[in-house]
């Protein structure tokens, strides 16, 4: 592993001019499960490692029913799960928080550096995407922007953040009522394992609780970036609950799948998994909708 | 179980596990030698090339570069376990991907690591063959033009060039016992390759000392045997070489082969100074020595009735582009591939093949899971499509003690029989199935099976020698040159130790030597120690106690025969007992005694193993998810019953990996699982619940106090038990490994409608 400078700021603003003095050669430091492991690895590389675990925003979690949930990007997976009233509000979100890894990992690893990391089989995104997140991002002189979920990456371990940019934290609206969502991934190991294809789902049933009101699907492990599945989504929105609403969006799911073979599975088998787990991610939101 | 003896037979804890628990005990990477510099080589990206040029200058000139050496700097000899086909590093060709062609020895890792980016080679790429099958086709490339030069080689001539070699076994007449039945059975099975996975990647420490000669540290189990092949590579005397001991932190079986110990010579004879090398994962899934793969055709005739009549098997074993790390002359692969089926003909025909591949070595039960999968999943296709429940047609054609074996052996106090009833009966084979709730509430369509496999293997047999010394104070100390893989036996050794000498386990000390201490010693493997290490020790200890005895007798005008070892003490019937310090230092210094064991293959005794796989299957992404596994083994005195089951346990786990998940992936021969991300091992949430059945054999086996074998029985069933559940459950007959979600899908696509 070469050798790399590393600094601990306590503020944003030094997080971020740190993060800018080395452009595109500082990378910042959170759990550290993925960023370390491709230091050593050769697979990226860094002179300055800025760890901005120590800056309070980062570090924050607030949840209220009026304004949501602000989840600071350096919040460790094992924090996200152990909140109760995260977990109730975002059974969504603790799915992803308490399957990434193993049990040490959740204990480092954080929902922000899953995005950062932009893999395409990170597990959160999916869920994050289907829960409408925004990812707040700060910038050198105290600017600010905010990103949809869905925009955030880019290509394989690509993202919008430039040079001298931070994700200070993910805001997920607050939970409407009768919705549920629910993200589910298929591996082949029972734990410690990558996504061979995962979907996230969030739905939004009316007061009957027959008929969906909204829905928003996103794919992790069968393209590029995680996909935001619109129209499979968008396709569910105004329909009576069903087998058959739910498997035309399935298939439009598929549709939007755009998978490779390599080692951990074909387009095949990936784009069945979508159809399947979209059907099953689904019916559990559903249930969960209903408080069933 | 209970013995009448005071440790052997109890479940005690390792002696040598609070070392290693708590990072005292040492590794060959946790060495530190003044001057140490780190050794790292350049590997070859091609799978089959011929080196035009290397240029090695800029590397050279690197500040804290020591040395770079290439295969114009070394001698051209060529090296191996026993066929001598591998070059130290590549001079002309390179023949699989991650072959070594340069070496470089710096002042750290880093150094060595950018020096190694500045050495450009010049490769012109050649036809590669990356299928075993296709490599003995007419116009297959010939990979070892200079095969029949090779040193080590079988005597047999090649039937193709790319076949190293061929070996048949058999009785009978096949094609009169094909027409004996009434039907005949063919089917074709592929096994991938499959990493040990040890926690200790390859790692070696080699030093020029002062008077010219080796000293070296390296995490070998065999380490007399690397001593001739390193004397055989850098040419200088054996007795020129010292392997000495340090511990192993894993083998499986691959922990046999010299990997990088040559090049590590050279490095250190070319700067003066000792040179480590440590493989890294990548390197180790890339290029160290895995489980051979193997594409195998079996063809079985039998009769109405379930009874076989012939049974024919053509296997081959993908070894890779060098033959190397095989420990023998020729080839003992597949050997029980028939089954411990009663048959008049049988025939087996085993072909080692050179592709443009990683080069395979040994890893526990060589040959024996890729000929077992194939062997047990034939029968219960067989058995299925004759209309009988699989367990029914294996006791039809189960050898009965005193029956012939299939390879004509006479199988002593055979134990197939009792030992596949007490695993159908402990896994509750014949009760109605039952999908487990947790599974039923999670959306899947799961079908529950439930399916059986056997195997038998034989117990290990060698040669090894030891030495116990009592001084004066009652220390009683073991010297073995067995090198800890981490299996146990250095807590099995002392029991034997502490049982003759009536001292207790843990306060034997125990010294393992170097190869200047020992004639030879071959090694650990191949279920071998607890016999032969076992013998060594138990012969040592006898001969102390016996020293012991005749002083006794002298001293004090005991009966001989009378003298007791117990609790530390030395006693006969009548008698003050004295402590055993206190006779040993009657002697005026040490009394020691010692013994060298020398054995071989009982091929008229075997170990039999009967397993159940208890699984569920997701009709809709062809999940596989094992809900119980049940191993029934026929044994002996089992000397530790607490390292038994580990080896019972850890077996069952690497047969599980084999089966669902392990496999060194390949595109165009390059491997592209190279992180335990990719090449997936079980983790500790894949481990179902396990159950185990010891069965006793009346006539135990070669081992002391009778115990049999035990570390290489309870894998080769594992993935066949596993395949046939799989069958049971949804019908889906996968006839390759790994049973991956995908081919059980395509299996049930490709069924009748």
């Amino acid at each position: 592993m070469e050798a790399f400078e590393y600094t601990a700021p306590k503020t944003i603003a030094d997080a971020v001019a740190a993060l800018a003095s080395k452009g595109d050669q500082a990378r910042a430091l959170a759990g550290g499960t993925d960023l370390l492991v491709q230091l050593r690895g050769g697979r990226r590389r860094a002179q300055l490692v800025v760890d901005v675990k120590g800056v309070p925003e980062l570090n924050q979690i607030s949840y209220s029913a009026r304004t949501g949930l602000t989840l600071g990007a350096a919040v460790p997976c094992c924090l996200v799960y152990q909140n109760k009233s995260v977990a109730s509000a975002y059974p969504g979100l603790i799915d992803p928080a308490s399957l990434i890894g193993s049990i040490q990992i959740q204990g480092r690893a954080t929902i922000g550096g899953n995005l950062c990391n932009s893999a395409p089989s990170g597990d959160s995104i999916p869920a994050i995407i289907a829960l409408g997140g925004v990812c707040n991002i700060a910038g050198s002189g105290g600017k600010t922007r905010q990103v949809p979920a869905e925009q955030f990456c880019t290509g394989p371990g690509r993202n919008v953040l430039q040079p001298g940019e931070l994700l200070v934290s993910i805001h997920l609206p607050p939970p409407a009522a009768n919705s549920g969502a629910n993200y589910q991934r298929f591996i082949p190991r029972n734990e410690m394992d990558i996504a061979v294809a995962g979907v996230g789902t969030s739905v939004v049933l009316d007061s009957s609780k027959r008929n969906f009101v909204s829905a928003r699907i996103a794919l992790a492990s069968v393209a590029p970036t995680p996909v935001f599945a619109k129209k499979a989504g968008d396709s569910l929105a105004g329909k009576p609950v069903s087998d058959a609403a739910i498997e035309e969006a399935a298939k439009l799911a598929m549709a939007d799948a755009k998978p490779i073979d390599d080692m951990r599975g074909t387009i095949k088998q990936r784009t069945h998994l979508v159809g399947v787990l979209t059907r099953r991610t689904l019916q559990t939101a559903i249930k969960r909708a209903r408080g069933e | 179980m209970t013995t009448s003896y005071q440790t052997i037979g109890q479940p005690v804890s390792r002696a040598e596990g609070p070392d290693k628990v708590t990072g005292a005990a040492l590794y060959t990477a946790d060495l530190n030698l003044p001057g140490l510099l780190a050794g790292k080589c350049l590997r070859s990206p091609y799978p089959h090339a011929r080196i035009k040029s290397i240029d090695a200058s800029a590397a050279r000139r690197l500040p804290g570069v020591r040395a770079v050496l290439t295969g114009q700097d070394i001698p051209e000899n060529l090296v191996g376990r026993m066929l001598r086909d591998f070059p130290m590093l590549a001079k002309d060709v390179v023949r699989f991907v991650g072959q070594k062609v340069a070496a470089v020895a710096a002042d750290d890792l880093d150094i060595a690591q950018h020096a190694l980016n500045l050495i450009e080679v010049d490769y012109e790429e050649l036809p590669a063959v990356f299928d075993p099958v296709e490599a003995l086709e007419a116009y297959a490339p010939v990979l070892h033009p200079n095969f029949m030069k090779y040193a080590g080689r079988a005597d047999d001539p090649q039937e193709h060039p790319n076949a190293m070699a061929r070996a048949t076994w058999g009785i009978g007449n096949v094609a009169e016992g094909f027409a004996q039945a009434d039907y005949i059975f063919e089917h074709t099975f592929r096994t991938p390759h499959q990493h040990q996975g040890y926690i200790e990647p390859h790692a070696v420490i080699a030093q020029v000392d002062g008077q010219g000669r080796l000293q070296m540290w390296v995490n070998c189990k065999t380490p007399f045997l690397l001593r001739r092949q390193l004397s055989e590579g850098i040419g200088l005397p054996q007795d020129r070489i010292r392997i000495n001991p340090i511990n192993i932190g894993g083998d499986f079986g691959g922990k046999g082969s010299f990997m990088d110990s040559h090049v590590a010579y050279w490095l250190s004879k070319a700067t003066g100074r000792p040179v480590r090398m440590v493989m890294n994962y990548i390197e180790e899934l890339m290029a160290a020595n895995p489980r051979h793969p193997a594409v195998m055709t079996f063809k079985t005739g039998v009769k109405r009735d379930g009874t076989i009549t012939a049974r024919h098997a053509r296997l081959i074993f993908d070894s890779g582009a060098y033959g190397a790390f095989r420990p023998q002359k020729g080839i003992t692969y597949g050997i029980g591939a028939i089954g411990p089926y009663r048959m008049e003909h049988s025939q087996i025909d085993s072909y080692l093949v050179y592709t443009n591949k990683v080069p395979c070595g040994n890893m526990r039960a060589p040959g024996a899971p890729q000929s077992t999968f194939a062997s047990e999943c034939q029968i219960d296709l067989i058995a299925r499509e004759l209309g009988m429940d699989p367990y029914q047609f294996r006791l039809h054609n189960l050898v009965r003690d005193g029956e012939e074996s299939p390879l004509g052996h006479h199988w002593r106090n055979f134990m197939g029989k009792p030992t596949l009833d007490a695993a159908v009966r402990e896994a509750g084979y014949q009760a109605p199935k039952m999908t487990p709730p947790d599974l039923a509430a999670d959306g899947g369509d799961w079908k529950v099976g439930r399916g059986i496999a056997v195997c038998e293997r034989h117990v290990g047999a060698g040669s090894s020698t030891a030495k116990i010394s009592v001084d004066g104070q009652g220390q009683v100390t073991l010297y073995t040159p067995l090198q800890d893989t981490g299996a146990g036996f250095y807590t099995m050794l002392r029991q034997v130790v502490s049982e003759e000498l009536g001292v207790p386990y843990n306060e034997v000390s125990l010294v393992p030597w170097s190869t200047d201490d020992a004639r030879f010693d071959s090694g650990v493997g191949g279920s071998r120690v607890t016999h032969v290490g076992g013998q060594a020790v138990y012969g040592a200890a006898r001969a102390v106690r016996a020293k012991l005895a005749a002083l006794a007798a002298d001293l004090y005008g005991w009966p001989e025969s009378q003298v007791v070892f117990k609790e530390s003490m030395v006693a006969a019937a009548g008698h003050q007992a004295v402590s055993l310090g206190a006779l040993a230092a009657r002697s005026g210094g040490l009394v020691e005694g010692d013994f060298t064991y020398d054995s071989e293959r009982d091929e008229d005794l075997t170990c039999f193993t009967a397993q159940v796989a208890e699984v569920a299957v997701d009709r809709e992404t062809g999940q596989v998810k094992v809900l119980n596994f049940t191993t029934a083994q026929d044994v002996g005195t089992v000397l530790n019953p607490q390292a038994h089951q580990g080896q019972i346990d850890g077996g069952v786990m690497q047969g599980l990996g084999y089966a669902l998940l392990e496999e060194l992936k390949h595109e165009d021969g390059r491997i592209s699982t190279l992180t335990f991300g990719e090449y997936k091992m079980p983790t500790i949430a894949d481990i179902p619940p396990l159950r185990t059945v010891l069965v006793q054999s009346q006539s135990g086996g070669p081992s002391p106090y009778g115990g049999k074998a035990i570390g290489e029985q309870p894998i080769s069933a594992v993935a066949p038990a596993i395949a046939n559940a799989v069958l049971d459950a949804v019908g889906a007959s996968v006839t390759q490994l790994p049973i991956t979600a995908e081919r059980v899908l395509q299996a049930l696509r490709s069924q009748p409608a």
